[in-house]
């Protein structure tokens, strides 16, 4: 009996239902398979096409001056890099790159020839390049991030600055010493591309969280050029070797300018000469000469030395064991005022003696010499003074005048600033803050009393003589403001002969220390000219520079002259009147 | 005898529909999983050319910030006065102080 055409009909029906449901139990143990089985094989196979790990870095912080500008910046200079088995065409490929960032052709396809999964093509490129690198779009280049260190103000306190090498890592300066707040950190993270080749690189928005920690600088950019500029002229003028100039405020021992000549462009700082590169104002000791005259009588004051005492001034000669001391003119009497003004050795000499080598030693510790300041930059010197046990005869009375001692610019004008600041000496400050890369306050440098070293009254008389040195008949009129009172100290300390003992009669360091306006001083400066050979008075050689930078920086800073003085017309216009 | 027959073609029309509603559901939940994953793969493509174009252009903020600090520079500004410009410095800001009553 034929079956029942229903029959037939539920037979195909089941027969299709058998063979769907075998269909799809095939397709749910393959998918079993693909996803559990071989799940972590195919994703990490899938991920080689679609993902890459990169490691991303952040871009090194700031540094500012004291009005934020910037001193030390970086900008944005990607590298091109390859996976060479991603390269399909090397030839093709190389090709192309090398008309955007040049060089050899063969050297580019041997890069992208290799048999690895990195190769570095280019190094810092401008974004331009990278971004038309980019637009090629091809499989296995890519343009990760990275920046490069640049200095706005190319020589601007380059050696207070530094610089940093290649792999961005501070060198010199401050850019060494800081190096942990401002160096970005790194992530490692993936960044992803889709079925067409387009790099969907979120994973590098993390780059500004990874930013480094900007650093804020007491230094005050346009003092810095200022002072870059005038120390610049004075080396020239008298053909100086070297010279330094500091500018502090005295109230708070803040560095307004650490400026150098002969400086360097940190920007490509390969090009200079190694010795440029150091900040000489904290690692060269040098004898600082006359100024050490206003310790050695601000000492004798402060025990008690009346500023009327007269002191023979032997006429020019005075034996000390078997060592004779010279003054540039011969004077008979004069009292501890006058020595300072026409600077007399041996009058200093004996004010020494006076006082005595203890004391004296106590002293020059007291201003900080000897010692390093505190400061935070690299390769600070301590200056040398020897052990008080280790003095002869002549030492302390050497030391009067500033010979067999040796001081940094940073101690000197830290000393000035000390008798500015009625007696009391201040840390040098440099770096005032130090902020992350979202603006918090990681460490503020707030202005820090070292100790009391003379009196108030013995500082305000001490201010006294020294603005005698520029008045008439005193060694530094060169530094004269008209409209201010000026108080200084010029220097003229031969160096140490070369190759036998003494003194050097050709190789001098002039130098001239001051501070200004009397009543309320606001600036202190120290211009030292190393080995000039025009001329080698520091009254001469360093007080006009001095004078040049303390005029300029009144009139930048607002600080009226401090005598009954009118304003006139400028000159040029003056003149039309006529 | 007839009505059974209906019944059996009413059921068997009911489970074909059935199957044809599974297959349609089926299909359409495939076409919305793929227009859905095409069209955020779309937006994250969309996102990710966005943020690339906010980081350049904040990379090209910051350099610009360089180089205005760069033209600012006191040494450029003085280097063009004297060199292009033949001033002398302090000409036009030099203020001269004169003691009371000369005037």
């Amino acid at each position: 009996m034929a079956a029942n055409p229903y029959e037939k009909f539920g037979l195909r029906i089941l027969f299709i239902r058998f063979f769907l449901l075998l269909c799809l139990v095939g397709i749910v143990i393959r998918s079993f398979d693909i996803q559990i089985l071989q799940g972590e094989a195919l994703k990490k196979k899938a991920e080689n096409t679609y993902v890459r790990r990169i490691t991303i870095q952040g871009d090194r912080g700031l540094i500012l001056d004291r009005h934020l500008n910037k001193l030390g910046a970086s900008i944005d200079a990607p590298n091109i890099t390859a996976d060479p088995t991603q390269v399909k065409n090397a030839r093709q490929t190389a090709d192309r790159l090398v008309k955007i960032l040049g060089g050899s052709r063969a050297e580019m396809e041997k890069k992208l020839s290799q048999k690895r999964r990195f190769a570095l093509l280019a190094s810092r490129v401008s974004p331009t390049k990278a971004e038309a690198v980019k637009k090629l779009n091809i499989v296995g280049i890519y343009t990760p991030d990275n920046s490069k260190r640049f200095y706005p103000n190319r020589r601007l306190a380059a050696q207070v600055i530094g610089f940093t090498g290649k792999d961005d890592h501070g060198l010199e300066g401050l850019e060494f010493s800081y190096n942990d707040f401002l160096e970005g950190r790194t992530l490692k993270t993936q960044e992803h591309r889709d079925g067409q080749g387009t790099i969907l690189d979120t994973g590098k928005n993390k780059r500004d969280g990874l930013k480094g920690g900007t650093i804020v600088l007491s230094l005050d950019k346009k003092i810095q050029f200022f002072s870059e500029q005038a120390l610049e002229q004075a080396v020239k003028k008298h053909r100086g070797k070297s010279g330094m100039a500091l500018v502090m405020q005295p109230s708070t021992g803040e560095l307004l300018a650490v400026a150098h000549y002969p400086e360097f462009n940190p920007n490509n700082y390969g090009d200079f000469s190694r010795s440029r590169y150091r900040n000489r104002a904290l690692t060269d000791a040098f004898e600082p000469g006359s100024i050490m005259k206003v310790i050695t009588v601000a000492s004798a004051i402060e025990r008690g030395m009346s500023a009327t005492t007269i002191i023979n001034c032997e006429n020019g000669n005075y034996r000390v064991g078997r060592s004779v001391i010279h003054d540039t003119h011969p004077h008979d009497y004069l009292t501890p005022g006058q020595i300072v003004k026409v600077s007399s050795n041996i009058g200093a000499a004996k004010i020494a003696q006076d006082i005595g080598p203890k004391a004296m030693h106590y002293y020059l510790k007291a201003f900080g010499f000897g010692a390093k300041t505190g400061i935070n930059c690299p390769a600070e010197s301590t200056g040398v003074i020897l052990p008080l046990n280790r003095w002869t005869s002549i030492d302390a009375v050497a030391m009067s005048f500033g010979q067999g001692m040796s001081v940094t610019g940073l101690q000197l004008v830290s000393a000035v600033s000390a008798i500015a600041n009625g007696g009391k000496l201040m840390k040098p400050l440099l770096v005032k803050k130090v902020l992350s890369n979202t603006g918090e306050i990681i460490r503020e440098n707030n202005p820090c009393v070292v100790r009391q070293i003379v009196s108030a009254k013995t500082a305000g008389t001490v201010k006294k003589m020294m603005a005698r040195v520029v008045q008439e008949d005193g060694t530094g009129t060169q530094a004269a403001i008209p409209g201010y009172r000026i108080c200084g100290k010029t220097s003229t300390a031969q160096k140490a002969a070369k190759g036998k003992k003494g003194y050097s009669d050709s190789r001098y360091t002039a130098a001239f220390a001051g501070f200004a306006p009397f009543d309320n001083p606001a600036l202190a400066i120290l211009v030292v000219v190393d080995e000039p050979k025009q001329n080698h008075y520091g009254g001469i050689v360093a007080a006009p520079a001095f004078k040049d930078i303390m005029a300029r920086s009144f009139n930048y800073l607002n600080i009226a002259p401090n005598t009954d003085m009118i304003a006139a017309l400028p000159r040029e216009v003056s003149h039309a009147a006529d | 005898m007839k009505t059974p027959e209906r019944q059996i073609n009413a059921m068997q029309n009911q489970k074909g529909l059935l199957w044809f509603f599974l297959i349609i559901v089926l299909a359409a939940e495939l076409i919305c999983n793929a227009w859905i994953r095409s069209e955020s793969n779309q937006a994250m493509i969309m996102i990710a050319k966005t943020e690339s174009n906010i980081r350049d252009m904040a990379d090209y903020r910051q350099a610009l910030g360089v180089e205005i600090e760069r033209l600012k520079s006191e040494a450029r500004i003085t280097r063009i006065a004297r060199t292009r410009l033949g001033l002398a410095p302090d000409i036009f800001n030099e203020t001269i102080y004169l003691p009371k009553g000369t005037n």
